[in-house]
C-alpha cells in the first residue's frame, strides 16, 4: 500500500471525568500535521469540553469501555482505502510534531499495522514512561523496553520494530483493525495492546516505534485514577488498584498464545505463582498486595471460557509461523537484568533521598569503624566472659555431652518428641495429658532440627547465654545512644545481669531465650515507631535528620514478642502494655506498632481463653498467665529491691573480696545500672526516653513480684516439683528499661556543655565509664573464681540417661514406657519415662492448682502418681505390681545404678526377667500377665483374654490384624480428644475403671487406629503458625532498600 | 519544665512501683506429700549358721586337754522344713533353732542361735577380736536372689574405716573371720547392710584366756536402733559377771536401769551415760540372780548384755577357770505381737521381763501353759520350763522374754524369742526428675 496522502482519523476516547480532556484537544489542535478527522467519544452525560478554535470534532456518544467507544465511532464511519487511526486516549497529549512524525514513518513502513510514539510523562517530556514492550517465552510477564522515568537522550532513536507498543496515540491501520477485530475484550483494557501488537506480527503486518514522536501519558488508568472516586484522588492515586487487573491480562496473554497443552500447565502454575508473590508482599509489608496477588489465579479462572474464543481467532489471523515473533521475545537472562534493573534504580533513588554530604559522609565511615570495632570488643568480652563461667560446658558439649540437670531435665530431645508434642497438642509426660499450647515445644523445634540437635544447640544457648544476651543488647542499645562506650557497658551489662546468670545455671531455658530476645524486641519497636536515633554527625546533629518508621522492624518485634512469650509467657502483659502505650505516641504509625502485638496475643490464646475462663482478674487468671511452659523450679521469694539489683534471696559473698557481704558483691552491676539510671533522671537529657526506661523498669518490677508471688507450677502427678514464678523475667525488663534509660540519656553528652562545663562532663563520664568497666570486670572475676559454689545444678552429663535396652522397648512399635527406680534412704522415687531421661524442654501440659489439666477445667485423669502402691509393692518384692504397670504399658523398669537395694528387690520378683546390667542401670522386662503378648502403648483385648498390640507413637495408633470383637485399652488418660476407628467407622468408647482411654472394637473389624485430636488446639495451632510466619516473613527488610523488586 | 515533670513522674512511678510490689501476698507452691505405703514383703525361710567352727581349726594334739577340737559334740537343729545352706540350714517354720553342745576343746560349751528371717539392715552387738578372740561373721542369704552385703564395725573408738563387702548367692552362705579385717577390737558392734531382701548375718564369738576356753555364743541380731530398749535375762549365779554393750550411731544420753523380780534395783553411776557417736561403750552389770536392763536414751541405741559364768578347771593348773558365755540382745519394748521361740534340749527356763505389767503365759503348738506369771510393771521372771526339743513355744504381750539354756559343767546359752507375723515396712514413694547415673534425685 502507497499512498501519497493518508486519511488519519483521530479518536479521542474519554470517560468524561478526565480533567485532561480539553489540553489533550488543545494538544490536537497544536499538531503541526492535523488529523482528518477528529472524533471524540463521551459519554452522553459527560460535559463536553471546550474545544480549541479551528479545530473540527466530532462528538461522538461513548460506550462503556475504550474499545467499544472506538467500534461506536467505526460503525458510524465507512473504511477509507488509506485510513489510518490515531487512537487517543483523554489522558494523551502528543506534542506537536508527533502525528507528523508518525505518517512519515507510516509512509515509510507501508507494512506498518501499528506506528506507536514514544510515551513521556504527563508533567516532565524528558522521562521515558514506554518505548515498546515485549513478553517473554512463555507470556505470563511483561517487559518494559525502557525503564519508567529514564531520561529521554535520544539513546533510543534508533529503535524501529518491537513487538508491541502501547497503542495510546498510536497509529493503527484501520483495515488491519477491522481484521483482526479490534481490542480483545478479555483483557479488560489491560494487555489488549499486546495482544493486538502481536497478533498483528502474526497476521503479517509490522509494529514499529517512532521514538522521536513524544506523547505525554498520564497513565490514568494504571494508576487507578478512573476507577477512584473523586474524593480519593490524589493522595492515594496508586497503581496498586489495577495491579490485579494486569497481572491478570499478563496470565490471559500467556494462556492466549501458549501451546494449547501447557495451558493447564500454565493455570497451575499461575497459583504457585501468586503463592510465591503473596509471601514476597508480606516480606515488603504490603499486606493489602497480598490479597491482590492471591486473586489473580482466581480472575485467570472466571476468564478462562474466553481463551478457546481468543485462540480461534489467533489461530484465523495468523498468516506467519509463531517463529515470526520469537527474536522479540525475552529469555530468562532478559527477566533477571529487568528485575535486577529495577531493584538498582530503587536502590538509586533510596540513596539520592539520603545523599550524605561528603564531610557527613567521612564522619558515617568514621562512625562505622568505631561501631565495628565496639562490636567486635563487645563480643570478645562477651564470650571471654562466657567462656569463664561455663568454658566447662562448652567443651563438654564438644566432648559429645549434653547439660542436664533436675528442673532442665535432659536437652537431647529427639525432633520427633518435640514435633509430636507441639503437633499432636498431646503432652506425653507421665502418662500424658491434654496440653494447653504447643509454643514452646515448637519454639525449640528449629533446634532439634539442626545439626546436632537441642543437645548442642541448648547447650549452646546456655553456654553462651551471657554472648547471646551481651550482643542482643548492644544492637538494641544502638536505637538509644551512639556512643559506643555507653552501648558496650549497656550491652555487657545486660548480659551480665545475675538473674540472667542465675537463670543460665538453673537451666531456666524460657527465661534465658526471654532475656535473648528482649533487646531485638525492644529495637524493633524503636525501629517501628522511627524513634531510633541517627549516626551522630557534626555538631550534634544526627544522620539521617528524620529516621523513618519501619515496618520490618514492626514485623521483627511482633516476633521477637511471640518468641518472647513462648519462652516466658510471664512477659504478655506487661510488654503488650508497652506496645499499647508505645502506638498511643506514635502518630500516624500507630496501628503498625499495635500490630507487633498481633502474633504473640494468637500464640497466647489458649492461655488468655483459660485465664479468662479462671476469672478475668484473679490470683488462678494471673497463675495462667505467668505459667512456666518450659524447666522450672521453686525459687525464693525477695523484695522488690533485689528484683531492681537482679538478685536471688541468697547471695554467695566472694572469697576474693572478704569484707563485702554478697548483696553488694552479687548486685553490683545492678547497683552501677541502678546509679546510672538515677543520673540519667537528674541530667534531664532524652526525659522522654529516661521515662520511657522507667516505667519499662516499673513494669518489669511489678512483674517479677507478681510472677514470684503465686504458684506457676502446680504438681501435675507427673513428678513435676510444684513453683512459683521467676523473677528473672521481669528482672530482665526492669535491666532493659534502666539500661536503655541511661543510654538514652548518654547519647551525645560527649558534645553537652560549653567550656568548662563541657571539660567537666567528659571528665565525669570518662571516670563513669571507667569505674562501670572495673564493676563489670570484677563481677566476671567474682562469679568465675574457682572455688565458688555454682549458682544452679546443670552440668555436663551422659547423653545416655536410660540402659540401651530400656530405650529400644521405648522407641519400638509397642511404644513401651520406663519406669526408673532409685533408692532413698525412706523407701524408694520412681520416674516415668518416655524417653530418655526427664524431658522438660518439650513444654509443660499446665494443670491447674487441683491438678486438672488447663486444657480440661475441671477434670482429674489418671496421673503416675496412681503407681505410687505399685512401686511400694515392687519395693517390698511383693506380688501384683506387675498387672498395674502392663495396665499403664510400662514395659521395662530400671534400677538405677547404686540403688542396689531396689534391684535387690526386683531381683526376687518371679514376675519380671532380668533383660540387662549397665552402669546406667539394670533393667528388669514386665511380662503381661496371662498372655505372651508385650506391654503396649495400646492394645485390644478380646473377653477369652487375647491380645494384640497396636503400633503406637505418642498420641496415634494402629494396627492390621484385629477381629475377635474386644476393648481397645489406649494407656493414657481418658479425654474428648481421643477418637478410634475400625475400618474406618468410629468406635465408640467405653468407661474403663483406671481412667484410661477405651473403645469397644467390634468383631471382624480389621484396621484398628486410634489418635488424639483436640479441635481448639489446632486452630490455635494453625492461627499461631500463620501469624509468626506472617511475622518472621514481613521482618525480612526488603521494603527499606528494595521495595520495589516485585512490580507494583 | 514539662521535660523534667515527665522524668520525675516516671521515676516516682518506678519507685511506687517497687513499693507496691512489696506488699503483694505470696503463695508459697506445695509439693504433693510423698506416698507412704506399707509393703509386706514375701515370707522368707528362716536361717541358722550351722555348728560352731574353731577358730584355729581342730587341732588334734593327741592329748584331748590340749587338742582345740572336740570328740564331745551334740549338735541339734531343730525347725520344720529344713534344707541346707552351706553349713547352716534353712527352714521355713515360723520358729528353729540349733544348739550345739562341746564338751572339750577351744571352743567348749554351749553356742544356741535362734533362725531368723533375712532383714536389710541389722546391728549385731557382740564379738571380739582381742588377743585370743575370735569373732567369725556367718552370712545366710535364704533367699531366691543374689544379695551383697556390706559389714561395717564399730569399736571401742568409734566408726571403724575397714569395711567388707560380701556377696551372697541364693541360699548361700559366706563366712568372714572379722579378725582379719579389724583386728584388736575388744568390743564390736558390727552392721551388716543388704540388697534386695536381706541377709541372715550370726556372729560366733568364741574366746580363749590362755589355754582355757572362756566361752563361745552365738550373737543373733537385737532390736534395731530405738530409744527404748529392754535386754533381759541378765540374771546368774554370783560368781558369773554381766557385761552390758551399748551404742549409739547417732551419739545419745543413756539412762540405765536395772530391773530385778521386785522391780528397779539400785545401779549407781550409770544415769545419763554419755554415748559419743559411734562409740562402743562396755558397762558392767551389778549381780543379780534374776533381772533385766531398761535403756532410754535420747537417740537410738543398739545394746547387747554378755554373762560370763566361770568354772573350775578339771584338769589345769591351780586356780584357772575356764568359762562358758551367753550374749543377750537388747529387745524393743514396745513390741506385743505374738513371738515363738523352738524349745531346744538344755532349756531350763524363760526369763521374762514387762516394762507395763501383766500376765505373762507361754503356751506350746497346742496351745497348753507351759509357764506362766502374774507380773507389775517393771519386775522380772524367771519361770523354769521343761518341754521336749522341738516344742514351739509361743508369747504374746509386751513382755520381753528369752529361753535359758544350761548344761553341766557350767555351759550357758540363751534362745531369743522372733516375731512370727509377718512385719510390714513403709516405704516412700516419691517421684522425682531423671537426668542419668550421677545426677539429680
Amino acid at each position: 500500500m502507497s499512498a501519497a496522502r493518508l486519511l488519519v482519523r483521530a479518536i479521542v476516547v474519554s470517560d468524561g471525568r478526565s480533567p485532561r480532556l480539553p489540553e489533550v484537544l488543545g494538544a490536537i489542535a497544536d499538531q503541526t500535521l492535523r488529523p482528518d478527522i477528529l472524533d471524540v467519544v463521551i459519554p452522553a452525560d459527560a460535559e463536553r469540553p471546550a474545544v480549541p478554535e479551528g479545530l473540527a470534532v466530532e462528538f461522538v456518544e461513548g460506550g462503556r469501555t475504550y474499545a467499544q467507544g472506538i467500534a461506536r465511532v467505526l460503525g458510524a464511519a465507512p473504511a477509507h482505502p488509506y485510513e489510518y487511526l490515531w487512537l487517543l486516549h483523554d489522558d494523551t497529549a502528543p506534542l506537536p510534531t508527533a502525528l507528523a512524525q508518525l505518517v512519515a514513518t507510516a509512509k515509510k513502513r507501508t507494512a506498518a499495522a501499528v506506528v506507536a510514539p514514544a510515551h513521556v510523562r504527563w508533567d516532565d517530556v524528558t522521562r521515558l514512561v514506554n518505548l515498546g514492550v515485549t513478553t517473554t517465552r512463555v507470556g505470563a510477564r511483561r517487559i518494559d523496553l525502557v525503564d519508567e522515568d529514564d531520561i529521554n537522550q535520544g539513546q533510543y532513536d534508533e529503535r524501529d520494530d518491537v513487538l508491541a507498543a502501547s497503542l495510546a496515540a498510536a497509529l493503527v491501520r484501520r483495515d488491519v483493525w477491522d481484521e483482526l477485530g479490534g481490542l480483545e475484550p478479555a483483557y479488560r483494557g489491560f494487555g489488549d495492546s499486546l495482544h493486538f501488537c502481536r497478533l498483528a506480527w502474526r497476521a503479517g503486518h509490522d509494529v514499529v516505534i517512532v521514538p522521536v514522536a513524544k506523547v505525554r501519558h498520564a497513565q490514568d488508568s494504571l494508576t487507578g485514577a478512573r476507577s477512584l472516586s473523586s474524593r480519593d484522588r490524589g493522595a492515594s492515586r496508586r497503581r496498586d488498584s489495577s495491579y490485579g487487573q494486569r497481572r491478570t491480562g499478563e496470565w490471559v496473554h500467556a494462556l492466549a498464545w501458549a501451546p494449547a497443552l501447557a495451558v493447564p500447565f500454565l493455570v497451575l502454575w499461575s497459583f504457585v505463582s501468586a503463592a510465591f508473590r503473596a509471601v514476597l508482599r508480606i516480606a515488603q509489608n504490603e499486606s493489602r498486595m497480598v490479597g491482590a496477588d492471591l486473586a489473580v489465579p482466581w480472575r485467570v479462572l472466571a476468564r478462562l471460557p474466553r481463551v478457546p474464543a481468543m485462540r480461534a481467532r489467533v489461530r484465523r489471523s495468523a498468516t506467519r509461523p509463531p517463529s515470526a515473533v520469537a527474536p522479540f521475545l525475552v529469555g530468562t537472562r532478559t527477566v533477571l537484568t529487568t528485575i535486577r534493573g529495577r531493584e538498582l534504580r530503587a536502590y538509586d533513588r533510596w540513596r539520592a533521598q539520603s545523599a550524605p554530604s561528603d564531610m557527613v559522609r567521612g564522619e558515617l565511615a568514621d562512625a562505622a569503624v568505631r561501631r565495628r570495632l565496639g562490636l567486635g570488643v563487645v563480643t570478645t568480652l562477651a564470650l571471654a566472659a562466657s567462656i569463664a563461667l561455663h568454658g566447662t560446658w562448652l567443651t563438654a558439649l564438644a566432648s559429645g555431652r549434653m547439660l542436664a540437670g533436675s528442673a532442665l531435665g535432659v536437652t537431647d530431645v529427639p525432633l520427633d518428641a518435640l514435633w509430636e508434642r507441639t503437633w499432636s497438642g498431646w503432652s506425653a509426660d507421665g502418662f500424658g495429658s491434654p496440653a494447653l499450647d504447643g509454643s514452646f515445644a515448637a519454639l525449640l523445634v528449629p533446634a532439634a532440627a539442626l545439626p546436632g540437635g537441642t543437645r548442642v544447640w541448648i547447650g549452646l544457648l546456655l553456654a553462651l547465654g551471657v554472648a547471646l544476651a551481651s550482643v542482643s543488647a548492644w544492637f538494641a542499645l544502638g536505637t538509644a545512644t551512639r556512643s559506643v562506650w555507653a552501648r558496650g557497658l549497656g550491652a555487657l551489662a545486660y548480659g551480665l545481669w545475675p538473674l540472667h546468670l542465675q537463670a543460665i545455671s538453673d537451666g531456666r531455658v524460657g527465661p534465658v531465650i526471654a532475656h535473648v530476645m528482649l533487646p531485638w524486641f525492644a529495637m524493633g519497636l524503636m525501629r517501628a515507631a522511627g524513634w531510633h536515633r541517627g549516626e551522630a554527625v557534626g555538631g550534634g546533629e544526627e544522620f539521617p535528620a528524620t529516621r523513618t518508621p519501619s515496618p520490618s522492624a514492626a514485623m521483627g518485634a511482633a516476633f521477637s514478642f511471640a518468641v518472647i512469650v513462648a519462652a516466658s509467657p510471664v512477659l504478655l502483659l506487661p510488654l503488650l502494655a508497652v506496645i499499647v502505650v508505645a502506638g498511643a505516641f506514635a502518630g500516624r504509625v500507630r496501628w503498625r506498632v499495635w500490630s507487633a502485638a498481633l502474633p504473640a496475643l494468637v500464640v497466647s490464646g489458649p492461655a488468655l481463653v483459660a485465664a479468662w475462663h479462671a476469672g478475668p482478674l484473679t490470683r488462678d487468671a494471673w497463675a495462667i498467665l505467668a505459667r512456666e511452659n518450659g524447666p522450672a523450679l521453686a525459687s525464693g521469694v525477695v523484695e522488690p529491691w533485689r528484683i531492681v539489683l537482679g538478685l536471688t534471696d541468697s547471695s554467695a559473698a566472694a572469697a576474693v573480696l572478704p569484707g563485702l557481704p554478697g548483696t553488694v558483691v552479687v548486685g553490683a552491676i545492678g547497683l552501677v545500672v541502678v546509679a546510672a539510671a538515677v543520673l540519667a533522671v537528674a541530667s534531664g537529657r532524652a526525659p522522654w526516653a529516661v521515662a520511657a526506661g522507667l516505667i519499662v523498669a516499673g513494669i518489669g518490677v511489678v512483674t517479677a513480684a507478681g510472677a514470684q508471688a503465686v504458684v506457676v507450677v502446680s504438681p501435675d502427678g507427673a513428678g513435676a516439683a510444684a513453683a512459683n514464678g521467676f523473677a528473672g523475667p521481669g528482672s530482665s525488663l526492669v535491666a532493659a528499661g534502666l539500661i536503655g534509660a541511661a543510654a538514652a540519656a548518654s547519647s551525645q553528652v560527649w558534645n553537652a556543655g560549653e567550656g568548662r562545663g563541657r571539660a567537666a562532663v567528659r571528665l565525669a563520664s570518662s571516670v563513669a565509664v571507667t569505674l562501670a568497666a572495673g564493676v563489670l570486670v570484677a563481677s566476671v572475676v567474682v562469679e568465675a573464681w574457682p572455688g565458688r559454689a555454682e549458682r544452679g545444678d546443670v552440668h555436663p552429663s551422659t547423653p545416655v540417661v536410660l540402659p540401651l535396652v530400656a530405650e529400644l522397648e521405648q522407641r519400638l512399635a509397642t511404644r513401651e514406657r520406663v519406669l526408673v527406680l532409685h533408692d532413698t534412704p525412706g523407701g524408694v522415687d520412681f520416674t516415668l519415662l518416655e524417653d530418655d531421661g526427664t524431658t522438660t524442654l518439650t513444654g509443660r501440659a499446665q494443670v491447674a492448682a487441683d491438678g486438672s489439666p488447663l486444657a480440661r477445667p475441671g477434670e482429674s485423669p489418671a496421673t503416675p502418681a496412681t503407681l505410687s502402691e505399685a512401686v511400694a509393692t515392687l519395693a517390698g518384692a511383693g506380688e501384683g505390681a506387675d498387672r498395674t504397670l502392663a495396665d499403664w504399658g510400662i514395659g521395662v523398669l530400671v534400677a538405677a545404678p547404686g540403688s542396689s537395694t531396689i534391684a535387690g528387690s526386683l531381683a526376687q520378683i518371679p514376675e519380671l526377667s532380668l533383660i540387662g546390667a549397665s552402669d546406667v542401670g539394670t533393667s528388669y522386662r514386665v511380662s503381661r500377665p496371662g498372655s505372651d503378648q508385650p506391654i503396649a502403648r495400646a492394645w485390644i483385648a478380646t473377653e477369652d483374654g487375647a491380645v494384640t498390640t497396636l503400633d503406637s507413637d505418642s498420641w496415634t495408633g494402629a494396627t492390621a490384624s484385629g477381629g475377635a470383637a474386644g476393648t481397645l485399652v489406649i494407656a493414657a488418660p481418658a479425654d474428648p480428644g481421643w477418637s478410634a476407628t475400625a475400618d474406618g467407622s468410629p468406635l465408640a468408647a467405653v468407661d474403663d475403671a483406671q481412667g484410661r482411654a477405651a473403645f469397644a472394637v467390634p468383631a471382624g473389624a480389621q484396621h484398628v487406629a486410634y489418635r488424639y485430636e483436640d479441635a481448639d488446639y489446632r486452630v490455635w495451632w494453625w492461627a499461631a503458625l500463620v501469624a509468626v510466619a506472617w511475622a518472621m516473613v514481613g521482618m525480612i527488610p526488603l521494603h527499606d532498600r528494595r521495595y520495589l523488586a516485585v512490580r507494583r | 519544665m514539662i521535660r523534667r515533670l515527665v522524668v520525675l513522674g516516671a521515676a516516682a512511678a518506678a519507685i511506687v512501683a517497687v513499693v507496691a510490689s512489696g506488699r503483694i501476698p505470696v503463695d508459697p507452691p506445695v509439693d504433693a506429700a510423698p506416698y507412704a505405703g506399707e509393703v509386706t514383703p514375701a515370707v522368707q525361710p528362716l536361717a541358722c549358721p550351722g555348728p560352731v567352727e574353731v577358730p584355729v581349726g581342730e587341732i588334734d594334739a593327741g592329748d584331748p586337754d590340749l587338742g582345740s577340737g572336740s570328740s564331745d559334740k551334740t549338735y541339734q537343729a531343730l525347725g520344720d522344713g529344713r534344707s541346707d545352706a552351706g553349713a547352716g540350714f534353712l527352714a521355713r517354720a515360723d520358729a528353729a533353732a540349733s544348739v550345739e553342745r562341746i564338751g572339750s576343746g577351744d571352743v567348749a560349751g554351749l553356742a544356741a542361735a535362734t533362725c531368723l528371717a533375712p532383714v536389710r539392715d541389722q546391728w549385731l552387738v557382740g564379738g571380739s577380736t582381742s588377743l585370743g578372740s575370735s569373732a567369725r561373721l556367718v552370712l545366710t542369704n535364704p533367699t531366691d536372689a543374689s544379695t551383697e552385703a556390706t559389714v561395717t564395725f564399730y569399736g571401742a573408738l568409734g566408726p571403724l574405716e575397714e569395711r567388707s563387702v560380701v556377696s551372697i548367692a541364693p541360699g548361700g552362705q559366706q563366712d568372714l573371720l572379722l579378725e582379719g579385717t579389724v583386728a584388736e577390737v575388744p568390743a564390736l558392734v558390727v552392721r551388716v547392710s543388704a540388697t534386695g531382701a536381706g541377709v541372715v548375718a550370726h556372729l560366733q564369738d568364741s574366746r580363749l584366756d590362755g589355754f582355757q576356753p572362756a566361752g563361745t555364743d552365738w550373737v543373733g541380731r537385737g532390736a534395731a536402733p530405738a530409744t527404748a530398749l529392754v535386754v533381759p535375762g541378765v540374771g546368774a549365779g554370783a560368781d558369773a559377771t554381766t557385761t552390758l554393750r551399748l551404742m549409739a550411731p547417732e551419739g545419745a544420753t543413756a539412762d540405765l536401769t536395772l530391773v530385778g523380780d521386785d522391780g528397779p534395783v539400785d545401779w549407781g553411776g550409770v544415769s545419763s551415760l554419755q554415748l559419743d557417736p559411734g562409740v562402743v561403750t562396755e558397762v558392767e552389770v551389778p549381780q543379780i540372780d534374776s533381772g533385766a536392763i531398761e535403756i532410754h536414751a535420747d537417740a537410738p541405741v543398739v545394746a547387747a548384755a554378755m554373762r560370763s559364768v566361770p568354772r573350775p578347771v578339771t584338769d589345769g593348773p591351780a586356780g584357772a577357770v575356764e568359762r562358758d558365755l551367753a550374749w543377750m540382745p537388747a529387745q524393743a519394748v514396745d513390741g506385743a505381737e505374738a513371738r515363738s521361740v523352738v524349745a531346744t534340749d538344755h532349756v531350763v527356763a524363760v526369763t521374762v521381763h514387762t516394762a507395763s505389767g501383766g500376765r505373762f503365759t507361754l503356751t506350746d503348738a497346742s496351745g497348753a501353759v507351759v509357764a506362766q506369771q502374774a507380773m507389775a510393771a517393771h519386775t522380772t521372771a524367771t519361770l523354769p520350763v521343761a518341754v521336749a526339743a522341738g516344742t514351739v513355744l509361743t508369747a504374746e504381750g509386751r513382755f520381753a522374754w528369752s529361753l535359758e539354756l544350761e548344761d553341766d559343767p557350767g555351759f550357758v546359752a540363751t534362745l531369743v524369742p522372733r516375731a512370727t507375723g509377718v512385719e510390714t515396712a513403709t516405704v516412700e514413694v516419691g517421684q522425682v526428675p531423671y537426668v542419668g547415673p550421677g545426677a539429680g534425685s
